[in-house]
């Protein structure tokens, strides 16, 4: 049974892929790392180990007991099922998905992943940008399938490691196009851009892990244009570099739209998108998609 | 053990991230951007809110914040935020106040984190009323 953790013995390449890159920014994009942000990104990264260290134990302990009713059993030895392993990988890619489409479509859910977005830089360090209150959503449901499936919490823990440790180096500008096929099936930086843009047309796509198959099994893939520069973040960029209102804000934002909205909406605010008001006040990303279409369509017709 | 063990891991890894921040210093990187005339500020607008269309613009002399007026009468405010900008639509709840040679600009106290912007601007008096009417 593997006793180690993929990403913390990534961790030293990491920290050299990082220095490789912010060279590479010296001599080719000096905008492209700001101290300041990288301290932030940094200090995100080891709250968020320190963070699962202190409460992930109830996740461990719910995988544990839902795997005593597996429908499938491996056996004794089940890290010795050698095709269960690129299954769990595969079958876990496509829980993340799911699991990161929540992220960014379930408010509750978006106040953990916000902190992942809330850089308006795209290099390594935005990587590490990992939430710390990820305890405190129901995401933890979603491997619970595949654990009454059958496959031991362990293994799950261990391909998701391998999941996160890929998704690292997908963070950067520094590598334009992968080879064709490549960008067909894997999840590359190019296609990760887009999911960090701010863009209207970039809005909620690409939530891909390692396939980026599953965007386009589900509609929600979208390639990355030549001609359109990306702006990173968020939609109400954050303006400070405080650490812990980029952690806390949007869990601020959201239990304050709940104490203030009238009963019959409360829930509508923990459970419906990011940007969702009861009185239409404010923006989905649908809306500013479906507004800036408009214009779009608006400006080509009168371009004809 | 355990726990001096993980401490000792804690203490690295802040030493390491600080390292790596001083390294960043060090290597120059970062840029801070300017807002050179109103078509830039317009563009950063547009990142602010897709679609705003401005058609008053100041930008502040330092040209690192910029106040903008759309047609039906909004604001926005827009500072110099590391590398890039960012920007607030302001709301009833924002005051201006004018001091001997700049226009201090505070979205909400809402917006704490956001902070209070200082603007130098020629038309600051105008300004400072149309943000207090609002």
């Amino acid at each position: 049974m593997p006793d180690f953790s993929p990403t913390q013995i990534a961790v030293p390449f990491f920290i050299v892929a990082i220095l490789s890159e912010m060279i590479w920014s010296r001599l080719r994009s000096p905008a492209a790392y700001e101290p300041k942000d990288t301290l932030v990104s940094l200090a995100f990264g080891l709250g968020s180990t320190v963070a699962g260290t202190l409460l992930g134990g109830f996740a461990v302990g719910v995988l544990v007991k839902a795997y005593d009713y597996r429908l499938i059993d491996f056996g004794q030895e089940w890290w010795t099922v050698w095709w269960a392993w690129p299954l769990a990988f595969v079958l876990d890619d496509l829980k993340y998905y799911w699991l990161h489409r929540a992220g960014h479509r379930i408010r509750w859910m978006w106040a953990a992943h916000v902190n992942h977005h809330s850089s308006q830089h795209y290099n390594l360090s935005t990587a590490l940008r990992q939430t710390w209150t990820g305890a405190f959503t129901f995401g933890l449901l979603f491997a619970v399938p595949l654990v009454l499936l059958g496959f031991h919490p362990v293994m799950l823990a261990f391909v998701g490691g391998i999941n996160l440790v890929y998704q690292f180096w997908i963070h950067t500008e520094a590598i334009d196009k992968m080879p064709r096929w490549f960008e067909a099936i894997m999840n590359t930086p190019s296609h990760h851009r887009v999911h960090h843009a701010t863009n209207p047309r970039y809005l909620d796509r690409n939530y891909a892990g390692v396939f980026i198959i599953w965007d386009k099994m589900f509609g929600t893939f979208e390639p990355e244009r030549g001609d359109e520069k990306i702006r990173y973040g968020i939609i109400k960029q954050l303006g400070s570099f405080n650490l812990l209102w980029s952690v806390f804000h949007e869990w601020i934002g959201m239990l304050r739209d709940i104490w203030r909205a009238p009963w019959r909406h409360k829930l509508s605010y923990l459970l419906r998108e990011p940007g969702w008001s009861h009185d239409g006040s404010r923006d989905t990303s649908d809306a500013i998609r479906e507004r800036w279409h408009q214009r779009q369509a608006l400006s080509q017709h009168h371009s004809d | 053990m355990d726990g001096l063990n993980e401490l000792l891991i804690l203490g690295g890894s802040l030493f390491a991230i600080f390292v790596i921040f001083c390294i960043a210093r060090l290597l120059g990187l970062g840029r801070k951007p300017d807002l050179r005339d109103a078509d830039c500020a317009l563009v950063v607008a547009q990142e602010v809110e897709s679609g705003f269309e401005a058609k008053r613009v100041s930008i502040s002399a330092a040209k690192d914040a910029a106040l903008l007026k759309s047609e039906d009468g909004r604001i926005m405010l827009i500072k110099r935020h590391g590398g890039h900008f960012v920007g607030r639509i302001l709301t009833g709840k924002a005051s201006a106040q004018e001091e001997v040679d700049a226009l201090i600009v505070n979205p909400s106290k809402a917006e704490q984190h956001f902070g209070s912007v200082r603007l130098r601007l020629d038309d600051a008096a105008s300004w400072a009323d149309a943000i207090n009417r609002l």
